[in-house]
């Protein structure tokens, strides 16, 4: 069997998963501190297996394509929906909370048929909760289990992150328990998904909910709780965009070499350059990725000019 | 005779732009709706009006500033709120301290209009507007019908302005035929000059019977065509219809369901692109991509099933 590894790049975490046919054999996730060093860093962490074949994806996929010597990109929609019904092949509905976007993807006939993703704004994101419960001083990973002590959730606005932490913020001061306000914010942030995303929409069974935000307890309770249904979430929730992207690759091989730069990626020696082009008024930002003084790559550009 | 400023309209730009010249008038146009210039235009409009309202606006405000002193704005005699936008701009540009003569006009009036603007003879105008027609046509064939051997296609309903001024779209045309996908218009310019003349009355007939039993009475702006559209797309073997409005169209944002009712009934998948000024470019490249290789693997699971 080959062994295909995917990147999910996302913006505030990394996710690596290593796949050999369906089986995971590696798998690593990071906090994002910088593109380079934190590839660099989930390389070391997964098992020394030949890779014969490298996807990325995410919001960081183009310069991480650069950087690692992918054979093939797609969007984290693609790859979430993929990954999915890899897991669930009857899936109907797919909730994906990440650190900082939101999506829903609805499936018809073992095919993508419709998504929506959150636009403007990061509220009702991963980095919602994550900045509440710092504020609260309670670990990420708690909130779920003290939110679901609540026996009365308070009522929390969940359009705006900072209009919701100051509503609870006022909520400590009344003297109400964590557990109610952290349940009141998982609700908000339940409600204002459906409301952005599914607006008018029916979410038929089966539900899958997916991402590291489905790792909270909570807000799978509040989703049963606001759609009626069950809601699924697979065990390897935070890494579905990683393997998602690697069964993409590997579909997409063709048994072809793969363009992976393999142990060359930890080297020290890179660096990026930032320039304007001055070709036409869409002044496009260039960044240049150098290892040493060998230019691997482009991106930025809107236009084929800067391609090689 | 002024200097004339003159706001763009994507490919046709500089059309009409050769337009004024070829009439003696000298004329200022920017040659891209810039961030700076969308700036100046979001900082002078209310908060809730369309995008093509506030990027018209700073297009002015950019031609006073390059020299302009008679402003051409179009207006329509429709229902939608564009017809009020010459007079509204006309007033913000007053308060801001601007000298100027506001130049409009309207499918109904441009003959007298445009003899007054450039003080041209009536053979002369209706000659460069002849050349404009041609151009026109020769400016859509160069933009659309490249691609036709393209495998996919994708069929685009929506606002006008939206849908022409490809540095608001973040140039989704050349984007979609990049990536192997012919694109089909449904509001070219040709489209519109057709519209306002009445002389597309028996295109389409089919479909607008159809929408006209979900709208009984007209919106304004492109709404309806937006609704028909769709249903023709759907009919004629297009993989999907992508819909660009300014987020809070009026007509636009009110036939939304109408539209996702009729792409369900013809079994075709619609995405919809709300744009204003907060709109980032990785974000809508990320949500066309999806859309494009949605509707790719739809096409082959659908040509190959059980795969």
């Amino acid at each position: 069997m080959r062994h295909t590894l995917g990147i999910d790049c996302g913006s505030v975490s990394i996710k690596f998963a290593l796949l050999c046919g369906d089986e995971i054999v590696g798998k690593a996730y990071l906090k994002n501190r910088g593109l380079i060093a934190t590839v660099q860093e989930g390389l070391r962490q997964l098992p020394q297996l030949g890779i014969e074949g490298v996807g990325v994806t995410g919001s960081g996929r183009e310069f991480v394509k650069t950087l690692v010597g992918a054979d093939y990109t797609n969007t984290e929609v693609m790859a979430h929906v993929v990954a999915s019904l890899s897991r669930y092949p009857d899936a109907r509905t797919i909730l994906d909370i990440g650190g900082e976007d939101s999506k829903l993807m609805l499936v018809k006939g073992r095919n993508l048929a419709s998504f929506q993703m959150n636009r403007d704004c990061g509220g009702g994101t991963g980095s919602m909760i994550e900045t509440i419960a710092n504020r609260f001083g309670v670990k990420i990973e708690d909130v779920g289990e003290i939110a679901l002590q609540s026996k009365d959730s308070a009522v929390l606005p969940g359009k705006c992150g900072i209009f919701c932490q100051s509503a609870a913020v006022s909520q400590l001061s009344k003297g109400r328990p964590t557990s109610d306000i952290l349940m009141g914010v998982c609700r908000a942030l339940v409600g204002n998904y459906l409301a952005v995303l599914a607006k008018g929409k029916k979410l038929l069974p089966p539900v899958i909910f997916q991402g590291a935000v489905a790792q909270n307890q909570a807000i799978v309770k509040c989703f049963e709780d606001a759609l009626g249904y069950q809601v699924l979430v697979p065990p390897d929730c935070a890494y579905m965009g990683a393997i998602g992207i690697a069964i993409l690759t590997e579909e997409n091989m063709n048994g072809q070499p793969t363009k992976f730069r393999g142990d060359a990626i930890l080297g020290s020696n890179h660096r990026t350059e930032i320039s304007h082009c001055d070709g036409c008024e869409n002044n496009c930002e260039l960044l240049r990725l150098y290892c040493g003084d060998e230019l691997l790559g482009v991106s930025g550009s809107r236009c084929e000019k800067h391609n090689q | 005779m002024g200097v004339i400023g003159l706001p763009r309209l994507g490919i046709y730009s500089p059309v009409f732009k050769g337009f004024f010249e070829s009439l003696g008038c000298q004329v200022v146009q920017p040659s891209k709706v810039s961030q700076e210039i969308i700036k100046l235009g979001v900082m002078n409009s209310s908060d809730m009006i369309c995008f093509p309202y506030k990027v018209t606006l700073g297009q002015e405000i950019w031609c006073l500033e390059h020299g302009a002193t008679d402003l051409i704005m179009f207006s329509t005699h429709g229902r939608c709120r564009f017809k009020h936008y010459h007079q509204l701009q006309e007033q913000t540009l007053r308060n801001l301290g601007y000298q100027f003569k506001m130049r409009t006009f309207s499918g109904k009036n441009f003959l007298p209009e445009l003899i007054r603007i450039t003080g041209a003879s009536p053979t002369n105008l209706i000659k460069a507007m002849l050349r404009v027609l041609s151009q026109v046509g020769e400016v859509e064939h160069k933009a659309y019908d490249g691609t036709r051997q393209h495998p996919l296609r994708i069929g685009i309903v929506g606002e006008i302005y939206t849908i022409l001024e490809d540095s608001i779209n973040f140039d989704i045309v050349r984007k979609l035929q990049k990536i192997g996908v012919h694109v089909d218009v449904s509001i070219k310019l040709s489209d519109f000059i057709r519209k306002e003349f009445k002389l597309d009355y028996f295109r389409k007939r089919a479909e607008k019977k159809e929408a006209r039993q979900l709208l009984r009475e007209p919106i304004g702006g492109h709404g309806f065509c937006s609704i028909y559209n769709t249903a023709w797309y759907g009919k004629h073997g297009f993989d999907g219809v992508i819909h660009l409005l300014p987020l809070s169209c009026m007509p636009e944002s009110t036939i939304e369901c109408l539209t996702d009712q009729l792409a369900e009934k013809y079994n075709i998948p619609i995405y919809r692109f709300p744009i204003d000024e907060n709109n980032f470019e990785a974000g809508f490249n990320t949500r066309l991509e999806t859309f494009v290789s949605m509707l790719k693997r739809k096409k082959r699971n659908e040509a190959h099933p059980g795969n």
